[in-house]
């Protein structure tokens, strides 16, 4: 492969959509978990939607939500004096939403674990519910939590369907790696195709392999 | 001196720095409980299932109790009827169960210095250590928490237990996961504590021997409590006498 810029441009995307969806999720996480309240079956299934939905319908609903007819749209192009839509600020939108529900559910079930006594001995020692959760239950997740975030990564960075409707393919500004596999496929460009899947399944399994090892019980 | 058994009826309230009447339920138990307790170590005595975690826990704050009052140096801090809920943060209590509950990620001192009510972080681990002084394991303050024996965790958990200077102590079986040295060790160790903060404490227990370090007895039977009377620490076969288990009691071998 030649031209490198699309794997760069994915990395650099993934990295924010990962920041993005990573304290999004985990905040999400934290509130379905300890959460009770009216809705809260509505919200989990709205934060799911993503790995359910087809990429095309989640993309198709970005683009109306975040196009230049929408008020979100119409407000971001009068903040920032471009649209949002087709460009790579559109592309970290489309892959932190794809990311969202795994980084949610991954983090809910390490939040769910961990051991009520331990946060039932911070509330007795007078720590507030912030302090509890800041200095009890996320760290004890923590492993959950990075597992879930590397995930959301993972996802991230494979995200093709919701970019290519918001972000659009435009070579060097919108055109993240899997993108630029499945133009060079429709190309008939077989070397571009190959080096391009490989790296993305090469980072996929690296990623999928530290969480599994770091989910593994630590022998003291 | 020793009170015959008498029947559940709260003392005066003003008087008592804990005054307890209420039905608490978990799924299909429920438990009554009702007595109160004075500066010193009131057991929370009798068999397993009866109640005694469930009625401590709700004098803590982390159940709320289906009727009745709890009563905490004269300030009401559950009354369901009256809708008065006050939260376990501000009740100002020690608690060590029988698992320690430390965070393994944290170092005892630092388990410790969470507790501390205010004051810099440098200030927060001063007093950490001091409690930790005070218990007896100044020595473990930096140590893995995850490598502590059981005594050990359970004197880091005693330092965090006095850190947030607490009105009342809740000992849920604290010594029960301990060898037997330890247990005595521990025992007086909370004896100690008690008599220097002139605190009251409450202990969860149905080991007879923990009448060595205690001034009051509550007896539970499944669900509900059935008297309350003084005890004497001179005379720790009284307890093992009231529970009708007179005959099967031994002192502890040192006791």
């Amino acid at each position: 492969m030649d031209d490198w810029a699309p794997l760069w441009l994915s990395l650099r995307v993934a990295g924010v959509a990962t920041v993005v969806a990573g304290s999004l999720g985990v905040a999400f996480a934290y509130v379905l978990a300890k959460g009770r309240f009216r809705g809260r079956g509505l919200l989990e299934a709205v934060v799911t939607l993503p790995i359910v939905l087809p990429p095309t319908v989640l993309g198709y609903y970005l683009l109306t939500t975040l196009g230049v007819n929408s008020p979100v749209g119409r407000a971001w192009e009068r903040a920032f004096g471009e649209p949002l839509v087709f460009t790579v600020g559109a592309a970290v939108v489309a892959a932190s939403v794809s990311a969202l529900p795994f980084v949610v559910r991954t983090a809910r079930a390490a939040i769910e674990a961990v051991d009520p006594r331990l946060e039932a001995a911070g509330r007795v020692a007078g720590l507030t519910e912030w302090r509890v959760a800041r200095h009890v239950t996320l760290p004890a997740a923590r492993r959950g939590l990075a597992a879930g975030v590397a995930l959301g990564f993972a996802r991230a960075l494979g995200d093709f369907g919701a970019t290519v409707m918001v972000a659009g393919n435009i070579p060097g500004r919108t055109q993240t790696l899997p993108i630029a596999v499945y133009d060079a496929v429709q190309a008939g460009d077989d070397d571009t195709a190959r080096a391009g899947s490989l790296v993305l399944a090469a980072i996929a399994i690296v990623v999928l392999v530290a969480i599994n090892v770091a989910a593994r019980p630590r022998t003291s | 001196m020793i009170a015959p058994a008498s029947p559940p009826a709260p003392a005066p309230r003003t008087a008592s720095p804990l005054a307890v009447d209420v039905t608490v339920s978990a799924g299909r138990f429920a438990v009554s409980a009702a007595f109160v307790a004075h500066p010193g170590v009131t057991l929370l005595f009798g068999p397993s299932g009866a109640g005694k975690s469930l009625t401590l826990a709700t004098v803590a704050g982390l159940l709320r109790p289906d009727r009745g009052t709890i009563t905490l140096h004269g300030t009401v801090v559950a009354d369901p009827g009256a809708g008065v809920h006050v939260p376990t943060q501000q009740r100002r209590l020690g608690m060590v169960a029988q698992s320690a509950a430390l965070l393994p990620h944290r170092s005892p001192r630092d388990n410790v210095a969470l507790a501390v009510a205010s004051g810099t972080r440098t200030e927060r681990r001063r007093r950490a250590a001091e409690h930790l002084d005070a218990v007896g394991a100044a020595h473990l303050a930096s140590a893995p928490t995850s490598g502590l024996s059981g005594g050990e965790q359970q004197r880091v958990a005693l330092a965090r237990a006095l850190a947030g200077r607490p009105r009342l102590l809740l000992l849920d079986e604290p010594f029960s996961a301990l060898d037997r040295p330890t247990r005595t060790r521990l025992r007086a160790l909370v004896r100690r504590i008690v008599d220097d903060h002139h605190l009251p404490a409450l202990l969860v227990t149905h080991d007879l021997d923990d009448a060595v370090v205690a001034d009051r007895v509550v007896r539970f039977e499944p669900g509900a409590t059935v008297g309350q009377d003084d005890l004497d620490r001179s005379r720790p076969d009284r307890l093992a006498h009231l529970v009708g288990l007179g005959e099967t009691w031994a002192p502890a071998c040192g006791g």
